[in-house]
């Protein structure tokens, strides 16, 4: 009865009670922050890939290569093998409408409008799986999908940056 | 009250408290987190898209730039046709009528169709054009706020966003957006210059990294005109503007430089065609005579400067929507536009830094535009910059 009434450890007890919930907050914090940064990184990823594209560094196929690549450390964030562009309409440039029958009226034809239009556009949307730490995890047992688009014009020579 | 006060004095109500003061301060954490990593993202993708539609823009430029070129390799050859011409009229009649003027359908006919094209001496044209309507479309594809007339909706666009600013740097201010700074070469150019009979004023200029002091003729130092660095001065050496960060120290004529300008000066050749101007007064005609197209500044200033609006949905939590502005800019370089460069590496497109600071401009700019706009006219450069007329002179 004695040690029930006691106010001896009574700091240790407060301690002992919200030091659990303060450590959960921090960590929840944490991983909150982990969060935004892996998006971050992917955004920015996504872009500097674009931009290689823009400057003929890589074609279409070496896209989703080049961004992985370009996620770095970050890559741990992520599920491997995940990254992946989701078939959309490529990026409709006005001058390709135009003349895009001219290349049905015969080879010359054809020539003529690689002189004329020698740029093209392409236009991605792109997705990823955000690998969810332990307590993000517990609220979303599935993970986390990333999702970005962007599109690009390229005149096809070297120089872009 | 009194109840709560006491019972707060408890341990229990004591742990209770700083439990619930704890977690007030983790909550606001969390938000501050949340809404700063929302607008910390957004902020990247507004960045990225911004880039991406410059960079498209640059793209298309950079295509025109290469067709002019190829309409230049088309313009001489009908010069040379027109030439033939007017020499077998010439052997025909014996007489200088045809030389004080000459009548080149071929040639005209070509300037018409280049003229149109590219808007050589207009406000605009249709290539430039495309140019917009292509990096309207990239805008739209990178997911920036748009709201330019597109093929199912005309609407006035208030504010218009985005903004595509074509070689403001050194646009004329009736010049009309969008536009490829670009003109005709007159005849005149292959003629070489004269040195001035006076003796010229003698400048030296500091250089800003080294210290390093130039001298140089008045009349070879020219204001950059670089809205960057106002004080900035270009230089000719060598025949050739260059860039320079000069930054006019003095007028008096100093003796340790004396030399390099004397070398310079015996530079200026004096050609042939020179004399002959000196001795033929009609030589003066060839200052009308346009022959093939080329860059409106010199140096060569081709320019797309996008000013973008990104949606951010910072609305968590009773705040409001806004949307992040961003600057974008980007070159177009290359050798040069003349038919003897058809073989040359084409023009690229290259991203400039941008100076954030300049932002308020811009948005100066957008309500310059919307006003103009909801007054019924076609918003030119001067409107834009509020310039006045005749500056800044090209």
């Amino acid at each position: 009865m004695k040690l029930r009434f006691s106010q001896k450890g009574q700091a240790l007890t407060e301690m002992l009670l919200v030091i659990p919930i303060l450590c959960l907050m921090a960590a929840g914090l944490i991983q909150f922050t982990q969060l935004f940064l892996a998006k971050n990184a992917f955004e920015q990823a996504c872009g500097l890939a674009a931009r290689d594209y823009a400057a003929s560094e890589i074609d279409d196929t070496q896209f989703i290569e080049d961004a992985w690549d370009n996620l770095g450390d970050a890559q741990r964030y992520f599920i491997p093998g995940t990254l992946l562009t989701v078939p959309s309409p490529g990026s409709s440039s006005t001058a390709n409408l135009l003349t895009n029958n001219l290349g049905a009226l015969g080879s010359l034809f054809s020539k003529i409008k690689s002189v004329l239009v020698n740029y093209s556009g392409q236009k991605w949307l792109i997705r990823i799986q955000f690998r969810a730490p332990i307590f993000f995890g517990t609220l979303f047992p599935g993970g986390l999908t990333f999702q970005t688009q962007l599109a690009v014009l390229k005149y096809p020579e070297e120089g872009a940056q | 009250m009194i109840k709560l006060q006491k019972w707060s004095n408890t341990p229990t109500g004591q742990v209770l408290v700083a439990t619930v003061f704890f977690c007030f301060i983790f909550t606001v954490l969390f938000v501050g987190v949340f809404k700063s990593g929302l607008l910390y993202n957004a902020k990247a993708r507004a960045v990225r898209a911004t880039d991406l539609t410059s960079l498209s823009a640059g793209a298309v430029y950079a295509n025109g730039m290469q067709l002019v070129r190829l309409t230049n390799v088309i313009l001489t050859g009908f010069l040379a046709i027109d030439l033939s011409f007017l020499l077998a009229s010439l052997s025909l009649t014996g007489g200088l009528a045809n030389l004080v003027l000459p009548k080149m359908p071929f040639t005209k006919a070509v300037q018409t169709v280049q003229k149109v094209l590219f808007g050589v001496n207009l406000p605009t044209g249709a290539y430039p054009f495309l140019i917009f309507t292509e990096a309207n479309q990239s805008s739209r594809d990178n997911l920036l706020t748009n709201n330019w007339p597109s093929l199912t909706s005309w609407t006035i666009p208030v504010p218009p966003s985005p903004i595509f600013l074509f070689n403001f740097e050194s646009s004329i201010p009736t010049s009309f957006i969008p536009n490829m700074a670009l003109k005709f070469r007159t005849l005149d150019f292959f003629l070489l210059k004269l040195p001035k009979d006076e003796k010229p004023s003698r400048y030296y200029y500091k250089e800003k990294k080294t210290g390093e002091i130039h001298y140089y003729n008045a009349d070879a130092v020219v204001d950059a005109r670089n809205p960057r660095f106002p004080n900035q001065k270009k230089v000719k050496v060598n025949d050739q503007w260059k860039w320079v960060g000069l930054e006019k120290e003095g007028e008096k004529a100093a003796q340790a430089g004396e030399k390099a300008l004397e070398d310079e000066g015996k530079k200026e050749a004096k050609g042939l065609f020179q004399k002959l101007k000196d001795k033929i007064p009609f030589f003066d005609i060839y200052k009308q005579i346009p022959i093939d197209v080329t860059d409106r500044d010199d140096l060569p200033i081709h320019t797309v400067l996008v000013f973008s609006s990104f949606p951010s949905s910072s609305s968590v939590f009773g705040g409001t929507s806004n949307s992040l502005q961003c600057v974008s800019e980007t070159s177009v370089e290359g050798s040069g536009l003349a038919a003897t460069k058809i073989n040359d590496p084409p023009y690229c497109a290259k991203l400039n830094p941008t100076d954030p600071t300049s932002m308020a401009k811009y948005l100066n700019v957008q309500n310059t535009i919307q006003q103009t706009i909801q007054s019924g006219k076609l918003p030119t450069v001067s409107d834009m910059f509020n310039l006045a007329a005749g500056a800044p002179s090209k």
